[in-house]
């Protein structure tokens, strides 16, 4: 029996929450429905694309056998930093954001360079360089909030595409990179055999450092990519910003087909994960005291996707 | 039940979806006996351990055991939790505690130890098993077994990873339990050690019974015949000159094993003896360039291809089917799945690996078969010399021949080959030169024309004497 969390059943899971909240949120007599309309569902894709992002380094890190806690804390430093240099500083657009981006190189190269050189578990070395990239944001922030988009013109377009829609342009053309890279690619083969076996990836050939490192260095490029559209789409540059998004990023890649035992793992899983998390958020908050259940229903959602895979793949053990 | 019988088991069926692994199996265990099953890859004698063991139910048959008969299992697999000491380990659900619940640690570890020694260990009980190397572990899991003095003891494959001496201990607490009037049931594929240790024997083929006897009324030649269905040739060993010498180790030092000269040439198949311990991994590991080599030369004029031992823990990736299995690391950056099948059927047709198609989880597989691909996928790189370590380790007697005949036509072909094994008359048939390890450092090198197991067995474990093998 083929695993029920997988890339596809995610999309089919996906596909049934919205119709089953857009049969839930149905306008009583005429009106427009609020939840099942176009822009409501650009909404949601800008949402989710901010931990779908994320989502997608997590997926290939938890496929190699390892574990991301940074990313809440690389998105902030990545748009705070994004935020000073062309807000205080005065930098152009272009070069404020290459340099988000480069944090991402940093942070990814800090935990790949301790977890492959110092030989310490993932777990500990991320959490290291989250509380290290969370620090680094309050210091350049001192307190203070950069709102990028109101120094940008109204109807910026960078490449025609406009800004709002710029979140999930970035995902869905990552996300198609990436599942590429682990579908067809060796690349995406020994990131798998490293997570599945690392000794017997080893002994096989593989180059157990490199693909750590690749895949360090890539979350933290990803995540500091969700910064940068953060701080200039959303104008949000604050020190405090994604705190927890670690775990909403790592549940989305887990729904989407990722094993923490390492070796199985999906970037558009990942990707249908964080819109599976974004639609019931939208829905939630159209839902008078939705809100405050918010978190409760997602860690819920979680444990039920979960445990219905373990139970449907029971069999194959 | 009979009287003297200890076990019964009647029509034993298992089905898998449409593989029926055992088809209508009787047993009877009497007590005070040494009952060993053996058969091919596939013919049924795990599952039918398994279901003794009650750890699988049946399909249909059952199993008749005497109540409150104390049973202790040994699977083939020697997987055990890393992180626990060997005295934890093996008191692991059957604690001793004083009266207020605490743990009695120091009782628990005297007893560990006791056990261990009995068994011929050399672990202390205070060591993670997961430091251990897989015959000491495989060591603990039988002590844990056979301390609590059990009724009915099932062993699968015990010896696959035993050398000679833990072998000799583990028979030793055999006889005794047997002679405490215990019944043992003893799955292997080691015909010889069979005759040595059992009373009867039952074959298996594919899932059926084919015949049951006592041990004296049969020999090795006609357990294979019964075992296969056919008549298998004798091995000969094939005489190859060999070309220049491609690997050389001068006085080469690595883990324990220190001074270490030897030299292989093409075409030429040497192999590595000597008890666990004895460095032979550590060797090949450091010619793979996979261990660091702190003194002395290795010089390798071809890239040496590792096999490496123990197929499930350092060779094979679970979470990966077949195919990707096979092509790890992948040819190229972009890969190509239509070719790939098509290489990987290849390859399934040359070196005969019985499965389902080239996308199946390699936990399908047969562990003959899973060390067919291990060995498939170094065949890959067509090596000049290849490393072999422990080649047919837990692996039946059909395949373990169609590897041996592998292993001879590389050779002749002109790859060198430099193999370890603990099966000694594997050593003696395949290889040219044998050089004995004991200890870290090499006492002879022998030409396997002056070589012997006596004499083998003797260089390798420092004995001086003649050793005889078996009761």
């Amino acid at each position: 029996m083929p695993r029920l969390v997988s890339g596809w059943s995610a999309a089919v899971i996906l596909a049934l929450e919205f119709g089953f909240f857009a049969l839930l949120l149905a306008p009583h007599g005429t009106g427009p429905h609020t939840f099942a309309n176009a822009a409501n569902v650009a909404l949601i894709l800008k949402y989710s694309s901010i931990y779908g992002i994320g989502a997608i380094g997590a997926a290939m890190i938890i496929g190699a056998g390892g574990i991301d806690l940074a990313p809440g804390a690389v998105i902030a430093l990545a748009s705070v930093l994004t935020g000073h240099l062309f807000i205080i500083e005065g930098w152009p657009l272009w070069a404020a954001c290459s340099v988000g981006l480069g944090v991402g190189f940093i942070t990814g190269g800090l935990a790949a360079l301790l977890i492959i050189g110092a030989h310490l578990p993932p777990f500990i070395a991320t959490l290291g360089v989250m509380g290290i990239a969370r620090g680094a944001a309050f210091l350049i922030t001192e307190g203070r909030f950069y709102d990028l988009s109101q120094r940008l013109p109204a109807g910026t377009a960078p490449l025609g595409i406009p800004l709002a829609a710029w979140p999930g342009v970035v995902m869905l053309a990552f996300a198609a990179v990436f599942q590429f890279i682990m579908v067809r690619t060796a690349t995406g083969r020994h990131i798998l055999a490293t997570g599945g076996n690392e000794v017997a990836a080893r002994y096989a050939g593989v180059r157990v450092g490199r693909v750590q490192a690749f895949v360090y260095i890539t979350g933290g490029v990803l995540a500091a990519l969700s910064g940068v559209v953060l701080a200039v789409v959303q104008g949000q540059g604050k020190a405090d910003l994604a705190t927890g998004y670690e775990l909403d990023i790592i549940a989305a890649a887990v729904v989407g087909g990722a094993s923490l035992a390492g070796g199985r793992a999906s970037v558009a899983g990942a990707v249908i994960g964080s819109l599976i998390f974004g639609v019931l958020r939208n829905a939630l908050a159209q839902i008078p005291g939705g809100t405050f259940a918010d978190r409760l229903i997602l860690g819920v959602a979680v444990l039920v996707i979960v445990v219905m895979d373990r139970l449907a793949t029971r069999e194959e053990r | 039940m009979q009287p003297a019988a200890l076990l019964e088991a009647r029509g034993l069926v298992v089905r898998y979806g449409a593989t029926t692994a055992l088809d209508g199996v009787d047993l009877t265990l009497q007590r005070g006996e040494v009952h060993a099953a053996v058969g091919e890859n596939g013919a049924g004698k795990s599952t039918l351990l398994r279901v003794i063991a009650g750890a699988l139910p049946p399909t249909a048959g059952a199993v008749h055991l005497r109540e409150g008969t104390r049973t202790a299992w040994v699977p083939q697999e020697t997987i055990l939790p890393d992180d626990l000491s060997a005295a934890a380990w093996m008191f692991l659900g059957q604690e001793l505690r004083t009266r207020f619940g605490t743990l009695r640690e120091r009782t628990m570890q005297e007893a560990a130890a006791l056990a261990l020694h009995d068994i011929g260990c050399r672990a202390q009980p205070t060591v993670r098993v997961g430091t251990l190397p897989i015959t000491q572990r495989k060591q603990v899991q039988l002590a844990r077994a056979l301390r609590g003095e059990p009724q009915l003891l099932l062993l699968d494959e015990p010896t696959a990873v035993l050398g000679e001496a833990e072998t000799a201990q583990l028979f030793a607490r055999v006889r005794a339990l047997r002679k405490r009037g215990a019944a043992v049931l003893y799955v292997s594929h080691r015909l010889e050690e069979i005759l040595a240790i059992a009373d009867r024997v039952t074959v298996l083929r594919d899932g059926q019974h084919v015949s049951t006897d006592a041990v004296a009324n049969v020999d090795v030649a006609v357990l294979v015949q019964r075992m296969v269905g056919r008549a298998l040739p004798p091995q000969r060993h094939a005489s190859r000159t060999p070309g220049v010498v491609v690997l050389q180790l001068a006085s080469a030092a690595t883990g324990r094993v220190r001074g270490l000269s030897l030299s292989v040439r093409q075409g030429e198949v040497v192999g590595l003896a000597g008890l666990v311990g004895a460095g032979r991994s550590a060797v090949l590991e450091a010619i793979a360039g996979l261990r660091p080599v702190h003194a002395g030369h290795i010089t390798c004029s071809v890239a040496p291809v590792f096999v490496p031992e123990d197929r499930n823990s350092k060779g094979l990736v679970a979470s990966l089917r077949l195919r990707e299995n096979l092509f790890l690391p992948a040819r190229r950056w972009i890969l190509r799945h239509a070719a790939e099948r098509r290489d990987t059927q290849h390859w399934i047709d040359r070196l005969a690996i019985r499965c389902e198609g080239t996308e199946v989880p390699i936990g399908s597989l047969s562990g003959g078969n899973q060390q067919k691909l291990l060995l498939a996928r170094a065949l890959r790189h067509r090596p000049q010399l290849l490393l072999l370590d422990e080649p047919t380790a837990g692996v039946d007697i059909g395949a373990k021949a169609e590897i041996h005949r592998l292993i001879a036509e590389l050779a002749a072909a002109g790859a060198a080959i430099l193999l370890t094994s603990s099966d000694l008359p594997e050593l003696l048939a395949l290889c040219d030169r044998i050089v004995a390890l004991r200890e870290g450092a090499a006492v002879d090198t022998l030409a396997v024309a002056d070589a012997s197991e006596e004499r083998l067995a003797g260089l390798i474990t420092g004995a001086h004497q003649e050793l005889t093998v078996g009761s």
